[in-house]
């Protein structure tokens, strides 16, 4: 049984990795609101992603949530500084959040 | 006369049996606040569950009498009432989950955690709240339960191996295989289908690894990929537009029937077959944009692609390759599982 399974994967393997075809910049997919920090978020988030998901977290999440999504987008490859990380988040919680003025 | 009577009593019950149960496909909706129950058979929308935002994960009782879902908005695990469709608790979670499996028994719910530290919080059913937090040092993507309810099995990214085995009876680690290949962060596991012997154990373990095309198989027993099958490829114009979250290839499963393996493809927009245990190409089904999970009928007669990116569920008629259905849903549908519910 081993015998056909293997056979099986080797008429089917061609290769190994695929590479991730990426763009530079994806459309973020929502109409972001200007304020300080757009241009950072655009940067920084739509170079990997849309930002279509954003508006689900608007009613639950404050400040610290989004900081905690911004730390883990960090370790997700993000590249933003202690002071734009800061800044980021408070756009995001600001505009998306439940810390709207 | 008395007889006549216990006959018509158990026929009543069979037939209350009978009526009580519903195979259903339970569709989540990533982008959304509400779950869909689509007829495993009529293939209708026939429920809604309202109120559980960015819904990611979903399991079901045994018996069919309770769903649970995981909510990245709320951090929290959701058990709703399989008759009446309510939202019944609200537990907190340690951090951010991400997919959800439970025990062949139904007692414990294994979340698994993507932010902060991460690892895998455990939920007790009965009890409704977090009981335990088994530390894999890593981030949690999904997490599994083998066929045999002898393992949880998580799919995750960052520490030392990301395909991560723990038994479900001491939460303690069984072996852990698949260390990181790059400082990516995206680099990992991602969805797991299992098949098993005939006694019911696990035998292969059908692996997704981020940035591949296609599945690593791995034996259950000896812990060693023994195959990689890598899916076919499309001319630049015909596949689906980025992006693909490093995972080209998302969404697999084994039909209950154990005759088949099916594979999605972000990349192509497709649906692929293969024979099990041959593995033998079947060809391939086009579907919505980004299928992202499969789940199937409890007769092996219907396979369910969520398609993240068009937001909707394709119906793959599996005798016969080909499309007959495409149910629209919520915003961005992404994982799915089938469940006999008790209504």
């Amino acid at each position: 049984m081993k015998g056909m399974l293997l056979l099986g994967l080797i008429c089917v393997c061609v290769n190994g990795l695929a590479a991730e075809e990426k763009k530079e910049f994806y459309e973020p997919g929502i109409m972001l609101p200007d304020d300080n920090g757009k241009a950072l978020v655009l940067r920084s988030c739509t170079s990997c992603h849309t930002l279509e998901g954003v508006p689900a977290y608007s009613k639950y999440w404050g400040f610290e949530h989004w900081l905690a999504m911004v730390d883990n987008m960090i370790k997700h490859g993000a590249v933003l500084d202690a002071d734009e990380k800061i800044v980021v988040t408070r756009y995001l919680s600001r505009h998306y959040g439940t810390d709207k003025e | 006369m008395k007889i006549q009577g216990s006959v018509l009593a158990a026929l009543c019950i069979a037939s209350l049996s009978a009526s009580a149960q519903q195979a259903v496909i339970v569709q989540t909706n990533s982008r959304d606040e509400v779950v869909h129950l689509i007829d495993a058979q009529t293939r209708e929308i026939i429920g809604q569950i309202d109120g559980i935002p960015v819904n990611h994960g979903a399991a079901a009782a045994p018996d069919g009498s309770e769903l649970y879902f995981s909510s990245e908005a709320k951090i929290t695990l959701d058990v709703v009432n399989a008759a009446t469709l309510e939202i019944e608790a609200e537990i907190p979670l340690t951090a951010r989950p991400n997919n959800i499996s439970i025990g062949k028994d139904g007692r414990y719910v294994y979340v698994g955690i993507m932010a902060g530290e991460g690892g895998i919080d455990v939920v007790d059913t009965g009890a409704r709240e977090k009981v335990h937090h088994i530390d894999t040092g890593s981030r949690v993507h999904n997490t599994s339960v083998t066929p045999d309810g002898r393992y949880v099995v998580a799919g995750t990214f960052g520490g030392e191996g990301n395909l991560d085995v723990f038994s479900a009876d001491t939460w303690e680690r069984a072996f852990q295989i698949y260390p990181p290949t790059s400082s990516d962060a995206m680099d990992g596991i991602r969805p797991i289908a299992f098949d098993t012997h005939p006694d019911g154990s696990t035998k292969n373990m059908y692996v997704q690894i981020s940035n591949v095309h296609g599945f690593a198989v791995v034996d259950f027993d000896t812990h060693v990929e023994i195959g990689r099958v890598i899916l076919p490829s499309v001319p630049d114009d015909q596949m689906d537009p980025p992006p693909y979250n490093a995972a080209p290839a998302h969404g697999i499963g084994v039909a209950p029937d154990q005759q088949t393996i099916w594979v999605c493809s972000r990349w192509n927009g497709t649906v692929y077959a293969y024979s099990l245990p041959e593995m033998k190409f079947l060809g391939g089904v086009k579907v919505g944009s980004h299928p992202d999970w499969i789940s199937f009928s409890p007769d092996s007669r219907y396979a369910f692609a969520a398609n993240g990116a068009s937001d909707d569920v394709s119906v793959i008629d599996i005798a016969t390759l080909t499309e007959v259905e495409r149910i629209k849903v919520g915003s961005a549908p992404k994982r799915n599982i089938s469940a006999i519910l008790a209504r």
